[in-house]
């Protein structure tokens, strides 16, 4: 039935559209500022400076980060999600925890902690592995919520036909979970591309880190937005991949909204060698980095707790995490809603347009609105709304796969009944749609706050001066080689993420009430 | 007071008409617009309800224009398919969503108790969940939801499609009586005659956008106005015939009846099955061979091979059902309809 | 959930009210640093009190804040601007976004470690030197000079950070002692011989891994960390070439003052601060470990002394980032 698209309402017919277009708008903001800049370079120069190996190189590393790290994410992903999920695992529970706690670590802690265990990191495979263990939380974590709304009669049907459960899983269940696997799977994408701490400490060079060391040694910004457009042009590559995967658009259909466990398979035998698998696979997800900062903070002479100096930090990364995730939460309401409830490709595109710019590193990004602040909204430069308005264009994907994935099983006809039923558009919103939403925006909130907290470069270059969070703490710290001081910062970090990764886990499994 | 008036209506998507001017007076009672899927019954339902701008034409709720009037403001109550509940609240929540903030909390449970009594439900389900109910009660629960705040009309969106014969036929009464005791007229939207037929005091049916006849469930179904109509309602067999000038008609059956004279030419008879006499004894009447049976338990419709092209199915009771392959005889009882020209 | 998101939002609004009022006024001179942060903070509160003028950091590294300054080119709201290294100082220059500072401010500092245009100063300085790691290699070993490293008995045993503005400067100096043609020879051997790492840290960490014989760092780098636990540098040593060698080389850390700074005055007794003797001395007394610059101050051992480097004769207004840059974009390590 398409009919809900035929001319659903009257109110907010330009109102959503208009909001959406605004928050695409300014979210690719960066994306003119890399054009403009990138295209003062004339065309011979441009051509020389890209069109050589070292480009080749870059291209080459980046492009093969992506396939591992996506590929590789999206197995620990999916395997663990199906594990805890769909087996007789004793504990699923815990295991559950457990597998979404790397979201707490920040990359580049995770990077630090493995160079200092092994300089066998510092290999390609040895990023992939690296950068998977940090990401592959954001497709465990949807692949989790899909498995849990998955109607259990599919499976039972494969299985009544003749399918063993290996081929049910493989030929029903994957194919069910592709687009919550794929919406995870281009967050990892686009997190790769713009990743830099991690990959500076694993020592693997992609455009990225390139583009920072263009404006660290040659303090080129032209020359860095051209390979910044570079990156711009991979993550159009990305998103197209991504839409093909996707394959033709279609609505999931809510479940009648059964409480029928899905089976599980038993485990037997296996049970032993999978518990044992998962455990080493923590202990290298979790378990490592963890030791690493006990470690630091047990051996570093300038190891001193100065809670003074903390204490401040800790409430600014608090608030500025909150008040990003819910304003970033907010921004994706209007965009997700046009491009779900009123598809077209013109509203996809524009949905699509917003991811673009999450694929630029932070500094790109924080220049681009240094540029455009200081001579247009020179009231507003360094000051809390744009370095919030900033946060919201670096993490916006991730609140916009998370409201998505929510709204899509919530059907329109849900609203039309309470628009009959005395409600106002606004009305109907607030009481139906926003309440079926909410976990779906709790997620979305967690995820962007998530985030925030561990940024660096935006936080430095745009925050009200003297602002001080966690991050820039422990970066002060760390690049001082004072790694004793630095440990409490990262820890405080971690310890503070840990409520917005329980948030995550219960409300991938459907008890965020 | 007239409950609903719609005339001259037309709708669209995009360039394509779904409605292609529609007229129709709902007084009070139920009806029922009967028609296959695509036809745009439920876009006119929707175009009633407010979801839709229709492009011509007008539609008056209790005498008043609501055209570009909100859904909520139109004094309607709204069923859709598989009822909708609102997930996240339970029974008695759903039932009191449309109860404004004026009404206190003791008057909402009033309330939901007693449409929860209209409808025949335990009052013990006001504390459940939607997921806790059959598809039953689900359908039940939104019609007292869409009944609380009182309206003039309610609107049914094939409300019980989804539900399996014997509860389809039972929820359908419940329905229709509280529809009744609550003093609201109903548009039905189904493509199921039987529900149409069994519910409805008018029935409207409806292909490719306009109505083909709308009168009393009786009318309808006895003196269908349009071959279209005759085929939908009932199992009928169109067959061809001709009129002499003399007022008699030939058919495959011989000569026949008819329940209005046509001028001289070839008719179009509609047969329905419940008019064809089957006998095993195949002497007398026109012979034939039974090619498909369809078993119903109290009956059987048979289908019968009268000549290469022409087919006729019969209705027979559940204890006489010849064997596939065998020929009987059949016999045509009580006038047909008949329609000037080959309309097949 | 509904109480909990009101909970959460009205807690970060008063924390976010809290961090605010805590801060900025228009009277303060703001700074951006790119200097180690800890080094400004214990310099910054001496020099409020002696002055009585408020300062404000903006922090960040070199590449971060010369890029953001020169994004926000004249509405900059910064006063004076602090770098590690000078390449990043001598871009904010040709953007022609620094005052000329008086000659009272830069007296104190030799003429070797300030550009003759007088647009900024050096105040610190970090001498390269070679990090080896003790198993593998002895004294004996050791290269008597850096350019030795391009050899091919150095084949596979380098590690360097090619990367960040720390090697730039030394390249600087390679440059300005050696020539072009000898600097490029140089650095296409360095490639071919070494291992590429990002940051002088990771350089250090390395070695004292045993991943790589040797390696070019700043001196402060090893000292630090000795002083910190010795993790990453207990199994390794410095060798610093001297000698006029250019791996003996220099490097300074700048200050400058934005043309279009609002506390003009405010700026320059604060760079003079750092120039003057009370200020040089707060910067040996901390842990940075760095060489101050005014003769009048010394560092405490065991850092080797400022004195006994002998470092290439290479004024900062002879380093040609700008050559330097392309030579490394040319060979290929940008």
């Amino acid at each position: 039935m398409h009919l809900g698209t035929l001319d659903t309402v009257r109110y907010g017919r330009w109102l959503v559209p208009a909001l959406a277009g605004a928050i695409v708008a300014a979210c690719l903001v960066p994306v003119g500022y890399v054009l403009w800049s990138a295209a003062s370079v004339g065309p011979d120069e441009a051509y020389d400076f890209l069109v050589r190996p070292r480009i080749g190189e870059l291209l080459w590393n980046t492009g093969r980060l992506m396939v591992g790290g996506v590929v590789l994410s999206v197995v620990f992903g999916v395997c663990g999600a199906w594990v805890v999920e769909r087996t007789s695992l004793p504990l699923a529970g815990w295991w559950h925890g457990a597998l979404c706690a790397p979201l707490a670590i920040p990359a580049f802690v995770n990077g630090y902690a493995w160079v200092a265990t092994t300089h066998a990191v510092q290999s390609y495979p040895g990023t992939v592995l690296v950068v998977s263990l940090s990401y592959y939380p954001l497709v465990y974590l949807p692949t989790v919520a899909a498995l849990r709304r998955l109607d259990p009669s599919l499976e039972e049907v494969a299985a009544a036909l003749g399918r063993r459960p290996r081929e049910v899983f493989t030929r029903v269940v994957l194919p069910a979970l592709a687009p919550a696997v794929l919406g995870g799977a281009l967050l990892v994408g686009l997190h790769l591309l713009a990743e830099y701490g991690a990959l500076q400490l694993l020592n693997y060079p992609t455009l990225t880190t390139a583009i920072l060391q263009q404006y660290g040694t040659a303090f080129n910004g032209p020359a860095a937005t051209l390979l910044a457009s570079v990156l711009l042009l991979a993550c159009l590559g990305l998103l197209a991949l991504e839409m093909l995967a996707r394959g033709p658009a279609h609505r999931a259909r809510v479940g009648s909204g059964t409480a029928r466990p899905a089976p599980r398979t038993r485990l037997g035998r296996w049970t032993a060698p999978v518990v044992l698998g998962l455990g080493f696979f923590v202990a290298l997800a979790v378990g490592l980095p963890a030791a690493s900062l006990v470690r630091w903070l047990v051996k570093g002479a300038s190891a001193e707790l100065d809670l003074a100096r903390m204490l401040p930090a800790a409430g600014t990364s608090i608030g500025l995490a909150a008040v990003a995730g819910l304003v970033a939460t907010a921004a994706a309401l209007p965009v997700v809603w046009q491009a779900v409830r009123r598809r077209s490709s013109w509203s996809l595109g524009v949905e699509r347009a917003a991811y673009t710019t999450s694929a630029l590193p932070g500094v790109v990004v924080a220049l681009a609105l240094v540029t455009v602040a200081i001579s247009w909204l020179p009231g507003l430069y360094q000051t809390l709304p744009l370095l919030v308005a900033a946060y919201v264009i670096l993490f916006l994907p991730r609140a916009l796969v998370a409201v998505r994935g929510v709204l899509e099983l919530v059907p329109p006809r849900l609203e039309e009944v309470a628009l009959t039923l005395g409600q106002s558009r606004a009305g109907a919103m607030r009481r139906v749609t926003l309440p079926l939403l909410l976990p779906g925006l709790v997620t979305a909130t967690a995820l962007v706050a998530l985030a925030v907290s561990t940024e660096l470069t935006a936080t430095l270059l745009l925050a009200p001066i003297g602002t001080t969070t966690l991050a820039t703490e422990f970066w002060s710290e760390a690049s001082a080689v004072a790694y004793g001081a630095a440990a409490p910062y990262a820890l405080a970090l971690v310890l503070l993420a840990v409520p917005a990764t329980v948030l995550l886990g219960r409300s991938s499994r459907g008890e965020a009430r | 007071m007239t409950a609903l008036q719609v005339s001259g209506l037309r709708a669209g998507h995009g360039r394509r008409e779904v409605l292609d001017g529609l007229d129709l007076t709902v007084e009070d009672g139920v009806t029922a617009v009967l028609g296959a899927s695509g036809c745009g019954k439920t876009t006119l339902l929707r175009c009633v309800a407010g979801f839709i701008t229709p492009t011509a034409g007008e539609i008056r709720i209790a005498g008043r224009s609501v055209v570009g009037l909100a859904p909520r403001r139109r004094g309607i109550g709204y069923v859709p398919q598989e009822g909708a509940l609102f997930p996240h609240l339970d029974v008695g929540g759903n039932i009191a969503f449309g109860l404004g903030r004026s009404v206190g909390r003791p008057e909402r449970q009033d309330r939901v108790a007693e449409l929860l009594r209209l409808l025949e439900l335990p009052g013990e389900l006001a504390e459940r969940h939607p997921h806790e109910l059959s598809g039953g009660q689900q359908q039940r629960v939104a019609v007292a939801r869409a009944l609380a705040p009182r309206p003039g009309l309610v609107l049914l969106d094939e409300p019980f499609s989804s539900l399996d014969a014997g509860l389809r036929e039972e929820s359908g009464r419940a329905v229709v009586r509280a529809l009744r005791t609550a003093g609201a007229a109903a548009l039905l939207v189904t493509h199921d005659q039987g529900e149409a037929l069994s519910l409805a005091d008018q029935v409207a049916v409806m292909a490719s956008g306009r109505f083909l006849q709308v009168g009393s469930a009786v009318d309808v179904y006895l003196t269908p106005e349009h071959p279209g109509v005759a085929a939908f309602l009932g199992s009928a067999t169109l067959l061809p015939g001709e009129a002499g000038p003399d007022g008699r008609v030939d058919s495959p059956f011989g000569e026949v009846a008819l329940t209005a004279p046509q001028p001289a030419g070839p008719v179009t008879l509609v047969v329905r099955a419940e008019q064809v006499q089957v006998s095993a004894d195949a002497t007398s009447g026109t012979k034939g061979v039974v090619e498909e049976v369809s078993f119903f338990g109290h009956d059987a419709t048979i289908r019968v091979r009268l000549s290469d092209d022409v087919h006729v199915t019969a209705r027979v009771a559940g204890t006489g059902i010849p064997d596939i392959g065998t020929t009987v005889a059949l016999e045509v009882v009580g006038p047909l309809v008949g329609y000037a020209g080959d309309l097949r | 959930m509904k109480p909990l998101s009101a909970v959460v939002v009205s807690v970060s609004v008063a924390l976010l009210g809290a961090t605010l009022t805590s801060c900025s006024s228009d009277d303060a001179l703001v700074v951006y640093n790119a200097q180690h942060e800890q080094l400004m903070e214990e310099l910054v509160p001496a020099f409020e009190k002696e002055t009585g003028i408020d300062v404000e950091l903006r922090n960040g590294k070199d590449l971060e804040l010369a890029a953001q300054l020169v994004a926000e080119g004249k509405k900059s709201p910064a006063d004076v601007f602090l770098t590690e290294n000078s390449p990043a100082m001598a871009a904010v220059e040709r953007e022609g976004l620094l005052a000329k500072l008086p000659e009272d401010v830069t007296a104190p500092i030799p003429e070797q470690y300030r550009p003759t245009s007088n647009a900024w100063t050096g105040f610190v300085a970090r001498s390269t030197v070679l990090v080896y790691n003790t198993d593998q290699i002895t004294e004996a070993e050791l290269p008597a000079s850096m350019l030795d490293l391009a050899k091919p008995e150095w084949k596979g045993k380098v590690s360097f950070s090619p990367t960040g503005a720390d090697f730039q400067a030394i390249v600087a100096g390679v440059l300005a002692t050696q020539g072009e043609e000898a600097t490029r020879t140089w650095l296409e051997g360095l490639k071919a011989n070494g291992t590429v790492y990002d940051g002088n840290n990771v350089v250090l960490e390395s070695v004292n891994a045993g991943e790589s014989p040797v390696g070019i760092i700043y001196h402060y780098y090893w000292y630090r960390d000795q002083a910190e636990a010795g993790e990453v540098s207990d199994n390794s040593k410095l060798h610093f070439f001297g000698n006029q060698d250019p791996g003996a080389f220099v490097s300074v850390s700048g200050a400058g003052v934005l043309a279009n700074a609002k506390h003009k005055s405010d700026a320059e007794k604060f760079v003079g601060y750092l120039t003057g003797k009370t200020g040089q001395q707060g910067l040996a007394d901390s842990y940075a470990l760095e060489y101050p610059l005014n003769p009048e101050v010394q560092l405490d051992p065991p850092v080797k002394k400022f004195s006994e480097l002998a470092p290439p004769a290479v004024a900062v207004s002879d380093l040609d980032s700008a050559a330097v840059v392309d030579m490394m974009t040319e060979v290929g390590f940008l």
